[in-house]
């Protein structure tokens, strides 16, 4: 399993339980705060990294150090993920990981939400326990994985990832319970092509990418906008428009009693499955122009395609934290370890029906800031 | 157990070459019970009362030495048994009056307090006034007992007229960390401005009994606040970077005391501030005012890290920022607690300024000032100092501050408008 260290960014071999660079548990079950300190010196006063303190403040001449969750990536060649703060946020709250094994993969990514108490943690933790559940399915089964067993193994994801958003401390006189989007996939490739289950709360989404290019959306948003255009109470347009939209319904947390997951099961020909955070898809709302910003970033490698999607959402203004993590599976088959040929183009079979409009959204000016709320449920 | 926070009110946003950062920092005791005796274990506490016997207080026929007895009397009935206690009568030097012996204390029980009311009934008003014997005699009380929790009640009637004003600062200066001093002028033959010193340095309040039928029910209260205090030593610890200055730290509410002066150096960039002894349930204000090295546009840096320092031991901070912006609407933005506690402050410096002005016969200053003084108190929703306005000022319209003085002004409404003019309203919590 490959995962960037929450507490440095380095990324942990598989199945550690610790993280080589700064001794950080990476088990997902403690309850210590993530912090962010630092081997190197004040990058204002250059004062050694130990006169800066576990909450990044320099203890010299109080300059706030970078964080290293501002910016993260993993690559692993067919599976990558970049997550980036952004320009507005002074934090990111963003967290991601992918996981490997023997050409099947899982993806995780999860959004903290900035109305409530350590949201940062609730996404790291979150993120850190689905992932190690689906490496596990992934690893455990030396046969043939059906979908029920993806189901499973998703369900049992998502329920580690609630216990682990429970063990992050509120503040005193705070907001809220730590609470985080959640969004992941996990897919078994074979002969017949890609076999997945994608689980979600709030508006984290999860596409399909055919080899085409084509990008469907697998996932439909938990948020007050979708709510609105699902109930036919209004257009996509207008729910977009209002001050609400961003408001999302369901949410991984302390208060998500009885919100329950969206899990939807698919099969593929071959390409690509990516999840990403609003922050990137707030430039690219829907299928059509999805699809017109996959294929305007295309890059050399998996990599630089996540990252010039990444600084697409950036030069798009970067009002939010922006997360990207991809799995090729087309990559895996063209490796020789892969020795079974392209299967046939075919189309991909998303269990709800996305919603599609005619030309991509580009931002105003006027757009108001995003900020990741939750409904209120008193 | 007594639970402490402070929590940091701000608007940490500066423009680019700002370089003030302005905080209110609220300080919150909970979880204690609030009214008995529950000092923390292995800590006595410790209530000495210092009444004024000097001659004036035979005045009014024995009326001001009869109210202190009766209130004394019911201070020591108000004792939560188990206390140490001693009672001092005040003149040309200090009279342990209970125990006998002098800076010893005896523990409160029915017996005692019986024995030692007995000695305060009959006590007799003769002889001067030297205030600076009285708080030695105090301290050397206090100092009888290891790891306590001191607080002590002084009244006097009249000015520090037996020893020099030197001597009385002198006192002041080895009292202080000792003990905290509630200090009460009866009357208004007394000075504002020697009570306000002892009172400030010890971490204590001032205030005017004006006539001695309100003296029993303030020993009451002042010996019930005592024996509701838990926490006998709690400093407000503040790291403040390299280069910086910090301007003031300033307790706003519940009255408005300059700490800044009382900073005490504990380690690099670090200062101490003593806030006394606190109950298990009560709450406090502090603005805070650093002037730091100015950033670019987009960095953040530590304006000051805010400590407790309960009982010598530190928890954990909270935080003073400052994050450079070209964001006017952000960097613009005015903090509501900055605001008010700013405008309270003015408010004292003008009531202070009016009143000097008044007593210096410049009327139109003394218009002025309490005029504006009356703008504020109404603005802030300061209902009690707009009443202790009104008894000096005759109001015409609040809002603008448009008032004229009183020809005739009692003296002890003047003097209760100078001892209560720090004391400061909170921010109405929305």
């Amino acid at each position: 399993m490959a995962m960037a260290c929450p507490n440095c960014g380095e990324v942990a071999v598989d199945g550690a339980q610790w993280c080589e660079a700064c001794g950080a548990d990476l088990d997902g079950t403690a309850e210590t705060a993530l912090s962010t300190a630092s081997s190197s010196p004040c990058i204002s006063c250059a004062a050694p990294s130990t006169d800066i303190a576990a909450d990044g403040y320099c203890g010299h001449c109080g300059a706030k150090q970078p964080d290293p969750r501002d910016h993260l990536e993993v690559d692993l060649g067919w599976l990558v993920m970049v997550t980036d703060r952004g320009k507005r946020h002074h934090q990111n709250e963003d967290f991601g990981a992918v996981v490997a094994v023997d050409g099947n993969s899982a993806l995780v990514v999860c959004d903290g939400v900035s109305s409530t108490d350590n949201p940062e943690q609730a996404s790291a933790v979150a993120t850190e326990a689905a992932i190690a559940v689906l490496e596990q399915a992934l690893r455990g089964s030396d046969a043939d994985l059906q979908q029920a067993d993806l189901q499973q193994a998703m369900s049992a994801a998502i329920g580690a990832a609630q216990e682990a958003a429970l063990t992050v401390p509120t503040k005193p006189g705070g907001k809220g319970s730590p609470s985080c989007t959640f969004v992941a996939s996990v897919a078994r490739a074979s002969d017949d092509g890609i076999t997945a289950t994608i689980g979600w709360l709030g508006d984290s989404r999860a596409y399909w990418i055919d080899e085409a290019g084509q990008a469907t959306q697998l996932t439909s948003d938990h948020s007050w906008a979708n709510e609105q255009v699902r109930a036919g109470a209004m257009t996509s347009e207008q729910a977009a428009a209002d001050r609400r939209a961003h408001t999302i319904t369901r949410w991984l947390g302390d208060d998500a009693d009885g919100l329950e997951a969206e899990l939807v099961d698919s099969q593929f020909g071959n390409g690509w499955l990516l999840l990403c955070t609003d922050g990137l898809w707030n430039y690219a709302p829907d299928d059509a122009s999805m699809t017109t910003q996959i294929a305007a970033h295309r890059g050399d490698t998996l990599l630089t395609t996540a990252q010039n999607l990444v600084n697409f959402a950036l030069e798009s203004g970067g009002h939010d934290n922006t997360t990207v993590a991809i799995a090729d599976h087309t990559l895996v088959a063209e490796t020789p370890v892969a020795e079974t040929p392209v299967a046939e183009p075919a189309v991909p079979v998303p269990a709800s029906t996305p919603t599609s409009t005619d030309e991509a959204v580009v931002t105003s000016e006027n757009e108001t800031e995003p900020v990741d709320e939750k409904r209120d449920l008193s | 157990m007594t639970d402490f926070r402070a929590d940091v009110f701000q608007n940490e946003y500066l423009p680019d070459g700002g370089d003030v950062v302005d905080a209110v920092v609220t300080v919150t005791a909970s979880g204690g019970d609030g009214t008995v005796a529950a000092a923390a274990a292995g800590q006595e506490r410790v209530e000495v009362i210092v009444i004024d016997c000097s001659g004036s207080m035979n005045e009014d026929g024995g009326a001001k030495i009869r109210a202190a007895r009766q209130a004394t009397m019911t201070a020591i009935d108000t004792l939560s048994d188990g206390t140490l206690f001693a009672v001092v009568a005040g003149v040309d030097g200090a009279y342990a009056l209970y125990p006998q012996q002098a800076g010893s204390v005896e523990r409160a029980s029915a017996q005692t307090k019986a024995q030692a009311k007995e000695v305060v009934s009959q006590v007799r008003a003769k002889g001067g006034t030297a205030i600076g014997t009285w708080l030695l005699a105090a301290g050397g009380i206090f100092n009888s007992v290891p790891n306590s929790i001191n607080h002590c009640i002084l009244l006097t009637d009249g000015k520090n007229q037996s020893e020099s004003d030197r001597a009385l600062n002198t006192a002041i200066s080895q009292c202080v960390g000792l003990f905290q001093c509630d200090a009460r002028g009866l009357g208004t033959d007394w000075n504002i401005d020697e009570l306000r010193r002892i009172s400030t340095a010890l971490l204590g309040t001032v205030d005017i009994i004006p006539s001695p039928d309100q003296m029993e029910a303030e020993f009451r209260a002042l010996t019930e606040a005592a024996m509701g205090k838990e926490v006998g030593d709690v400093a407000l610890r503040l790291w403040t970077p390299q280069g910086s200055n910090l301007e003031f730290v300033k307790q706003v509410a519940p009255n408005i005391d300059d700490l800044t002066p009382k900073g005490v150096p504990v380690k690099a960039l670090t200062n101490d501030y003593p806030l006394g002894a606190w109950s298990g349930d009560e709450s406090r204000d502090y603005h805070v005012r650093i002037r730091i090295p100015v950033g670019s546009v987009g960095e953040e840096r530590l304006g000051a890290r805010v400590m407790l320092v309960i009982d010598g031991v530190e928890q954990p901070s909270a935080l003073v920022r400052a994050i450079w912006t070209d964001d006017e609407v952000l960097s613009t933005r005015i903090n509501r607690e900055v605001a008010h506690y700013t405008g309270q402050a003015e408010l004292a410096d003008v009531i202070a300024d009016g009143l000097a002005a008044r007593q210096a016969g410049d009327g139109d200053t003394a218009t002025m000032k309490l005029g504006r003084a009356v703008q504020l108190a109404h603005e802030a929703g300061n209902g009690d100092t707009v009443k202790l306005l009104e008894k000096v000022v005759d109001v015409e319209d609040p809002a603008t501050g448009t008032v004229r003085l009183k020809r005739q002004v009692e003296d002890a409404d003047a003097m209760a408008l100078d001892v209560r003019s720090t004391r400061t309203v909170r921010v109405n919590k929305q």
